[in-house]
């Protein structure tokens, strides 16, 4: 079995200039904080992002927003990042919104090698304006295409050195997903442990979607739980 | 503090639910519905970021800063509850597992229309999982004062806010009354203490029936 532990500097460092990276989390729950943070240290430009929101101010990919090394955002829900909403609505950052599970099962599909799904979410209101329709069988669909990305970083709570992951509770959310739909998977993890460390059944992503494997070694206040 | 509207409201919401139930609540006031709900009708709750059976509230200082619900706010979870990712928690929702989904509304149509996602003027926050659960969900009720603040009806002929479902309402809760909703009729079955059918009238934007046994909350 491949073993890809390294360290968050050398994993981070694969990433180009204007990459489209999927970014774990709902809100703070499962973002993966050092991950980001290199990526604001190695200062890579032109970045897409794929996040569920936009985290709040001072958090997160909020931070990588506010250094300028983000040109388009795909999100479901940015309204607790006012920043964000004003670059938004401004035009200064492309920000395309998308319906949560919408979202979600894009995702899924670039992840299980499907090009898209059929819909009927949003069809008779304003949202369905820009899609594509088909008609199958005399019923109208909307289209919606397949979301994938050229990596994924993601945080898990443990992590055997092949990328198999265990989460904490919530902090699930898109990491599998994202895991699967990228072409390269970084991931985080609270814990790494040795093959064999964590019992079959007991993953919850299989590390056979993932390319590295980094220990956090910097727990920033990020992680805690905030007070609000 | 709650308003004694608000409380009305939720009393009145928490009468909806039973003990076999799954649930989904927006943000905001239906939130507050599980402070309501007595111990022995508690339904399993629902957050589409992937928790089913959502617990209690906690204080950050002893919370697991991973365990947020859709809110944003730390939560416990009851026994039997479970976690999934969020293409399973939407796929619950679109597959039609959530009895009653409690949300708030800017608009309600008389057809059961609903605009609660973008008020216009304002920025764009984004629909999250609105339009999905809007549409998907077996029941949707919808929890608002009868007005806005400038005293203009929420209740509509038609919605003129940005729709995030169509003919999905069937039960309004205001302060005032409880309407049943169908797409072709907007039906007075329960008014508030104190009220009666003449102010509700004055406070609703479109004409409606009146239930036989119209009864009192």
């Amino acid at each position: 079995m491949k073993d890809k532990r390294c360290d968050i500097g050398t994993a981070i460092a694969r990433i180009p200039h204007g990459a489209s990276v999927m970014v774990s989390g709902f809100g703070s729950s499962g973002t993966p904080f050092s991950l980001i943070d290199e990526l604001i240290n190695q200062g890579q430009q032109e970045l897409t992002l794929i996040k569920n929101d936009a985290n709040e101010d001072g958090i997160g990919i909020d931070k990588l927003v506010k250094s300028s090394q983000v040109k388009k955002l795909y999100a479901t829900h940015i309204g607790l990042n006012t920043m964000v909403m004003k670059l938004a609505e401004s035009g200064e950052m492309d920000v395309e919104l998308i319906p949560q599970g919408i979202m979600a099962e894009r995702i899924r599909c670039a992840g299980v090698g499907v090009p898209g799904f059929l819909s009927i979410i949003g069809l008779d209101i304003e949202y369905a304006k820009d899609k594509s329709i088909v008609e199958v069988e005399g019923e109208k669909y909307i289209y919606e295409k397949a979301l994938g990305a050229d990596f994924a970083i993601v945080r898990a709570e443990i992590s055997d050195s092949f990328g198999n992951m265990r989460f904490n509770t919530a902090g699930i959310n898109f990491a599998p997903l994202m895991a699967q739909a990228a072409d390269v998977t970084l991931v985080e993890a609270k814990q790494v442990v040795d093959i064999g460390d964590i019992n079959p059944e007991d993953v919850h992503a299989s590390g056979i979607s993932v390319d590295y494997v980094s220990q956090i070694t910097h727990f920033t206040e990020e992680y805690n739980a905030i007070w609000r | 503090m709650l308003s004694g509207d608000n409380t009305r409201i939720l009393e009145r919401a928490a009468c909806e639910v039973n003990n076999e139930m799954v649930i989904n609540l927006g943000i905001g006031l239906p939130q507050l519905i599980p402070n309501f709900i007595s111990e022995d009708s508690r339904p399993l709750i629902h957050s589409e970021n992937g928790i089913l059976g959502v617990g209690n509230l906690l204080p950050f200082d002893k919370s697991n800063p991973d365990c947020m619900d859709a809110g944003g706010g730390y939560v416990g979870m009851v026994p039997g509850g479970s976690f999934v990712d969020s293409a399973e928690s939407f796929g619950f929702v679109r597959r039609g597992k959530i009895d009653i989904s409690f949300l708030g509304a800017f608009q309600v149509s008389s057809t059961g229309d609903l605009a609660n996602w973008h008020f216009p003027g304002a920025r764009k926050p984004g629909m999250g999982g609105g339009l999905e659960i809007a549409s998907c969900a077996k029941k949707i009720i919808i929890l608002m004062k009868q007005t806005d603040k400038a005293g203009n009806s929420k209740i509509l002929p038609e919605c003129t806010f940005p729709l995030t479902a169509k003919n999905c309402v069937k039960i309004i809760i205001t302060e005032k009354a409880v309407f049943k909703v169908s797409e072709n009729d907007l039906e007075l079955i329960e008014m508030a203490m104190g009220q009666s059918i003449d102010k509700i009238k004055k406070a609703t934007g479109d004409t409606f029936s009146v239930a036989k046994n119209l009864k009192e909350f």
